[in-house]
């Protein structure tokens, strides 16, 4: 797949770390004094103790427990219902004629203009929340899986109608296959635009636990080592969701050469 | 035990299983194989203008019979394959399969594109299983049908390949294996080696001939190469383009397998050829 590879057959490609290493080693050399360059008063040690205390209170992962739980009730809602309006509107031309333009026109309108909007229909609570996850999700898995259905080739439709495939063999091994790369982007993307909007329904609704109200909690009290830490757990998980996607990704696209 | 199985089925491939010669397998087939194309023309709507691709095609095949179909390009050749098979209805004329009209693909007609058309996502053995997914077969029989045909093309070991691991060649081969799996009356082949290599194009013409005569199947190939339709060809039909049309028909009259510097196939390739340099009046009122 890559020189890498090919040279280090055995070894992790850990390229990717470097950056990061080399941010972490400027901030525990100096980042953290008063005049520093990165994080005020906030050394690595400070965030880890911070971490720590708040590990052994039980509200990290009160808040954590939350944003997390908030991200796969809202990705679930929002990605299925996603998935099923972009195939639907991908196999059928009806479909695409009827909803096609109203599904253009509402996806233009940024995700956090519509807080207003869900706080009036939903309260200001849990439901509100949710919604804007779903929201967040619903878009990028219609719009990719639309996108990558409707674009079936002819030569694939030509065959499938040569060999008589029945709808359901046809769902399962011509549509969906082909689907699937463009699905999973859409699952990718997905899957991040609800993180994010985790952490911005948190904030900008009513306070409640999650990572989001951790940030805030650290914004009120001039705590920079409890957003750092926030920050932190933020991006982490972010990357390890992304990270997990690519793994699926590999395994169910195995038969793509550039996989295998 | 198994392979009394096979030859219990229907269509299955008697001709290989009981080892009769190949002509007794032709006498065999039902006699309801004949394919007819009467009077077909058709043409394609460019910019709202009618464009004529195919003219009045008239031509018989009877069971058995290798037809070669051999033009330039953009005489229609592939147009003609795909209302054969069925894929596209809209054309005037008639074209009957056993005495009645083709309206839709039907497996007792098989097709190989130019591009082999597997399905990236499946194995080789897979794919060639997918063609009869809609015919109530039992999984081992499925399992066998599908182990001979890689056989027959010569793909054993490659069965769980991806396509993009195997070459050109096999890829095609393999599409070769799907469409005659399920064993169908008539195999129609549209330029199959147009896209491999110049020496895998002369081995597989001998494969083709060696399935062709092992199966006892009707053959309809189309091609740009005129030695590639002499070598097949029990009848070859020579199309001029635009729009397309029969100039000539050429029965070679001589059995298979063949020698390729025959002075006969020799003479007919100058013929042919000739039927290209001297083409006929061209229409170009259109």
């Amino acid at each position: 797949m890559n020189k890498h590879k090919a040279r280090f057959p055995h070894l992790p490609d850990l390229r990717g770390t470097v950056p990061l290493a080399l941010i972490f080693f400027v901030w525990a050399l100096k980042g953290h004094e008063a005049s520093g360059p990165l994080f005020q008063d906030a050394s690595i040690g400070a965030v880890f103790d911070t971490g720590l205390d708040l590990v052994k209170s039980g509200a990290l992962w009160e808040n954590y427990r939350a944003s997390l739980l908030r991200v796969v009730l809202g990705f679930a809602i929002g990605g299925s219902i996603g998935t099923a309006i972009g195939l639907l509107l991908g196999v059928s031309f009806w479909m695409d004629r009827l909803f096609g333009p109203l599904l253009t026109a509402l996806r233009q309108i940024p995700i956090f203009g519509l807080v207003p909007l869900l706080g009036l229909w939903f309260g200001m609570g849990e439901s509100a929340k949710l919604a804007l996850v779903a929201l967040a999700a619903f878009f990028p898995m219609a719009l990719n899986t639309y996108e990558s259905v409707r674009n079936l080739p002819t030569a694939y439709r030509e065959v499938a109608a040569l060999y008589r495939f029945k709808l359901l063999y046809r769902l399962r091994f011509v549509l969906v296959p082909y689907a699937l790369p463009g699905v999973l982007t859409g699952l990718k993307l997905a899957l991040s635009f609800a993180w994010i909007s985790v952490i911005g329904a948190e904030l900008f609704l009513s306070a409640a636990p999650g990572l989001g109200n951790l940030l805030e909690a650290g914004r009120e009290q001039f705590r920079i080592d409890m957003i750092v830490l926030g920050i932190l757990l933020v991006g982490g998980t972010g990357w390890a969701m992304n990270a997990a996607v690519t793994a699926l990704e590999r395994h169910l696209l195995r038969w793509r050469p550039a996989f295998s | 035990m198994a392979v009394s199985k096979i030859v219990q089925l229907p269509t299955a491939n008697r001709a290989r299983e009981t080892h009769e010669p190949p002509s007794i397998a032709v006498a065999r087939r039902h006699h309801a194989t004949e394919l007819v194309v009467r009077n077909v023309s058709k043409s394609f709507n460019i910019d709202r203008r009618p464009l004529p691709v195919l003219q009045d095609i008239s031509l018989v095949a009877q069971p058995g019979q290798f037809i070669t179909i051999v033009g330039a390009s953009g005489c229609g050749k592939s147009t003609l394959l795909r209302l054969i098979a069925g894929l596209d209805r809209d054309f005037e004329g008639e074209i009957l399969f056993g005495g009645r009209p083709v309206s839709g693909p039907s497996l007792d007609r098989g097709l190989v594109f130019q591009d082999h058309r597997l399905f990236p996502w499946l194995t080789i053995e897979q794919n060639i299983a997918s063609a009869f997914s809609s015919r109530p077969i039992d999984t081992a029989t499925k399992r066998l049908l599908v182990k001979d045909h890689i056989a027959l093309v010569g793909l054993n070991g490659f069965e769980k390949a991806y396509p993009h691991q195997v070459s050109g060649g096999m890829a095609q081969r393999a599409a070769i294996a799907r469409a005659l799996v399920n064993e169908p009356d008539i195999l129609l082949l549209d330029e199959p080696l147009g896209a491999v290599d110049a020496l895998t194009r002369l081995y597989l013409q001998e494969e083709l001939q060696r399935i062709w005569l092992q199966k006892g199947v009707t053959m309809i190939m189309v091609t740009h190469d005129i030695e590639e339709a002499v070598f097949l060809g029990d009848q070859v039909i020579v199309l001029q383009p635009r729009p397309g049309r029969i100039s000539k028909v050429i029965d070679v009259g001589l059995t298979q397998p063949r020698d390729r510097e025959d002075s006969r196939i020799l003479k007919l390739k100058k013929e042919i050829l000739g039927e290209f340099h001297n083409p006929a009046p061209i229409n170009y009122s259109i």
